[in-house]
């Protein structure tokens, strides 16, 4: 099995980016972010009073004899840095009924990301939070697991409604986790999780994906329903919808705020745009284009 | 029958009823849903939209805004339930006072007046007024007749019937004498506006009206006693009978000024002899018959505006003797040839017979009221004083001997007029009603509409509920 072609685009348009950790990571294995560790790099950091306990065989000799005090070479670690994505695939995801796009979108960017992320010899994971039950990539470094995250993928279609939240336990606290979805479902929990992690020295990155019809909604709506919730009913006149564009508008702003208030990296993702560019510019760290 | 006093009014409720309709046409439906994750960012309201479908909406509401509206344009319509009216009716007043001179005349005359009539009252009248259930008068009173007195129970039977009736006639049976005709009969004639008619009959021998003939004038001049009438007259009168002229000749200049001095001028042709004819003949007079070989003759038709009337008949209907006024006095055709030969002349009955033609004109035509007078009354435009002179005729709808002197007035208009004098004051009552009925439905109306927006807001209150408990 292999990768379908219409991920082509996006896998060519990240092809020879890395994507580094935003701090320091605490893995032991060698991989290519920064590690908290210092150790027996070949790259040279600096150099350090030899103190007792050290160990003798970082001792560089040859300043010792030139110098006649003991320095202790320090190079800096590097290690990998699990990478793994949490994939909303409730209802509201699934929109535009046509060519839901914002579907599309979370796929093409966590195939993206994740691309990236094994290419760099990290881990990658996901898991795919739909109604019917949540879908588990275990993290791995072998070069299929793309291949399994896309059929994983490929086999969810989004319906229904069910908290992302508690799947967070099956994410290790350190990992970078990279959350697709449009947070509507369960904004507040999602984020305070997303906090403690973030608190424990965790990577966040959050990627709200948002349809153009949902920011300005076409005139023949007359009767706005929540796929999610149908009790959820609004009359859209002329009126109400200058009133939805100011609230939700309000809504994205609050959320922006708060994400990036609780350690998370929060961009807006519009879900008609092409992922690959989307997908370098979260590697890259460029900001936000809107 | 409902009648509608402003019926532009209730026109104007209807039009009101079909804008209401035409609104509850445009009905707030539920629109068809869109999917939209974020419709939880837009304000909650009711959830319905205008639509475009001919579908009524809130039955209940439209049902009672309909029924204010119409109800209101009825109550301002002032609607009245009259009955409907249908027919024709006639009030008789039938006069049996001292100048009437048969009673069964004037019964039989309002017999024959009644065909075609759907409700007929009759009212006997001689000095007091009694409302009849038929035509049974009875005797004669001795007494001076009233007919102010009838005529106001006529016309109270006649406001009575023109509730119900299309036409209504008043018909007054009388001799129309000057005694019986009181003051108070234009008064009466100009409260009833429906019509009048008088048909008059045969009056009774005024005694005061005898006194008034010439004394200086012979008597009498009859035929010759060679002549069997001249024999039998000789034999039927007596010597208390009017003064008469009876003629075997064509009337001349002097049998003219004879009648219109006060005389009876009896104008009696000799005509072909009677002894020929084989099957005998029945001849009337007023109250007398009598049966022999008579003859008959052309009676001479009556010239000018004079109206002749009947007095004597033969069996089968056809005139044998009339009368016409002149004058003071009155001109008599008699068109019966007496046989020569026998006794029939000479016998009881036909001297009876013939003592008809000699009595008084009019046969009592003194003292009545004067027939243009009677005429103007009836059309309810006489207002002059009574005049003596009378004139008398054949009527084509009494019985012989009967004269009507009526008006002519439409009695359909009146009747309608008389009906709306005395309008239902239910009518009030019903418009009263009404209004009583549209200011509750106005507070179920209130209610209602307090009632669905009440329940559109829970509704709405209800969802958002839901959706925050979820």
């Amino acid at each position: 099995m292999s990768i379908p072609r219409e991920y082509g685009p996006t896998l060519d348009a990240v092809r020879g980016l890395t994507w580094p950790a935003r701090r320091r990571v605490s893995g032991v294995h060698t991989g290519s972010h920064l590690s908290r560790l210092r150790g027996r790099a070949p790259e040279l950091s600096e150099y350090r009073l030899y103190r007792q306990g050290d160990d003798p065989r970082q001792l560089d000799w040859k300043l010792l004899a030139r110098s006649d005090r003991a320095f202790t070479r320090l190079s800096d670690d590097r290690a990998v840095h699990p990478t793994w994505f949490l994939v909303d695939a409730s209802a509201s995801m699934a929109f535009p009924s046509a060519s839901q796009a914002k579907w599309w979108m979370a796929r093409a960017l966590a195939t993206a990301l994740a691309s990236i992320a094994q290419r760099a010899g990290d881990p990658v994971g996901a898991i795919i939070v739909a109604s019917g039950g949540t879908a588990h990539v275990r993290a791995r470094t072998r070069a299929d697991v793309l291949v399994e995250l896309v059929s994983a993928l490929g086999s969810v279609v989004p319906a229904g409604g069910a908290d992302a939240a508690p799947s967070l336990v099956l994410v290790p606290e350190r990992a970078r986790l990279v959350i697709l979805s449009d947070l509507l479902r369960d904004e507040g929990a999602l984020r305070h999780a997303a906090a403690a992690r973030t608190s424990a020295g965790g990577d966040v990155h959050v990627l709200h994906i948002v349809s153009r019809e949902e920011l300005e909604p076409p005139a023949s709506i007359a009767l706005a329903v929540d796929p999610e919730d149908p009790t959820v009913e609004r009359p859209f006149d002329a009126a109400a919808r200058a009133a939805y564009v100011a609230r939700f508008a309000e809504w994205r702003e609050t959320t922006a705020r708060a994400w990036r208030l609780a350690g998370a990296t929060y961009r807006q993702v519009q879900a008609e745009d092409d992922p690959g560019l989307v997908a370098r510019a979260v590697a890259t760290g460029a900001r936000e284009g809107r | 029958m409902l009648t509608l006093a402003a019926p532009w009014a209730l026109a104007a409720g209807a039009v009101a009823s079909a804008v209401v309709l035409g609104l509850h046409l445009l009905a707030w439906r539920r629109p068809a849903p869109t999917p939209l994750p974020t419709a939880r960012f837009a304000p909650p309201s009711a959830v319905r939209a205008v639509s475009r479908d001919l579908r009524l909406s809130d039955r209940l509401l439209l049902l009672v805004r309909v029924a204010v509206l119409l109800l209101a344009g009825l109550a301002l319509a002032r609607p009245a339930w009259t009955p409907v009216r249908s027919g024709t009716a006639r009030v008789f007043v039938l006069d049996a006072s001292r100048r009437v001179a048969r009673v069964g005349d004037v019964a039989d005359s309002a017999r024959m007046l009644s065909a075609g009539a759907a409700t007929t009252a009759w009212v006997r009248v001689d000095s007091v007024a009694r409302l009849l259930s038929d035509t049974t008068l009875g005797p004669r009173a001795a007494v001076r007749g009233a007919l102010g007195a009838g005529l106001v129970a006529a016309v109270r039977e006649a406001v009575r019937l023109a509730r119900v009736h299309d036409t209504v006639e008043v018909v007054i049976v009388s001799p129309l004498a000057t005694e019986s005709w009181d003051a108070s009969m234009d008064a009466v004639r100009a409260q009833w506006g429906g019509a009048v008619r008088a048909i008059r009959v045969a009056a009774a021998v005024d005694s005061s009206a005898a006194t008034r003939v010439d004394g200086s004038r012979p008597p009498r001049e009859l035929p010759l006693a060679g002549d069997p009438l001249g024999a039998a007259l000789a034999l039927a009168l007596d010597s208390t009978a009017a003064s008469l002229r009876v003629t075997r000749l064509p009337l001349t200049a002097a049998d003219s000024a004879w009648a219109r001095e006060g005389g009876v001028v009896v104008s009696w042709p000799r005509t072909a002899r009677s002894d020929s004819v084989a099957a005998p003949q029945a001849l009337v007079a007023g109250d007398r018959a009598v049966i022999g070989r008579f003859a008959r003759a052309p009676i001479p038709l009556a010239t000018g505006r004079t109206i002749a009337r009947t007095i004597a008949r033969w069996g089968d209907g056809t005139p044998a003797a009339h009368e016409v006024a002149l004058g003071a006095g009155c001109l008599r055709s008699v068109a019966v040839g007496v046989p020569s030969v026998g006794d029939e002349v000479l016998r009881p009955s036909f001297l009876a017979l013939i003592r008809q033609f000699a009595t008084p004109c009019g046969g009592g035509s003194a003292g009545v009221m004067d027939t243009a007078r009677v005429a103007a009354w009836a059309r309810g435009t006489g207002t002059g004083a009574a005049a003596g002179v009378t004139s008398q005729g054949e009527s084509a709808t009494a019985r012989p001997g009967a004269a009507p002197v009526d008006g002519g007035q439409s009695g359909a208009a009146t009747a309608a007029a008389i009906t709306t004098a005395t309008a239902d004051p239910s009518s009030h009552d019903a418009e009263r009603w009404l209004l009583v009925g549209v200011a509750l439905l106005l507070a179920v109306e209130w209610w209602l509409r307090r009632r669905v927006a009440q329940l559109e807001v829970e509704r709405a209150d209800a969802t958002q509920a839901t959706r925050e408990a979820a």
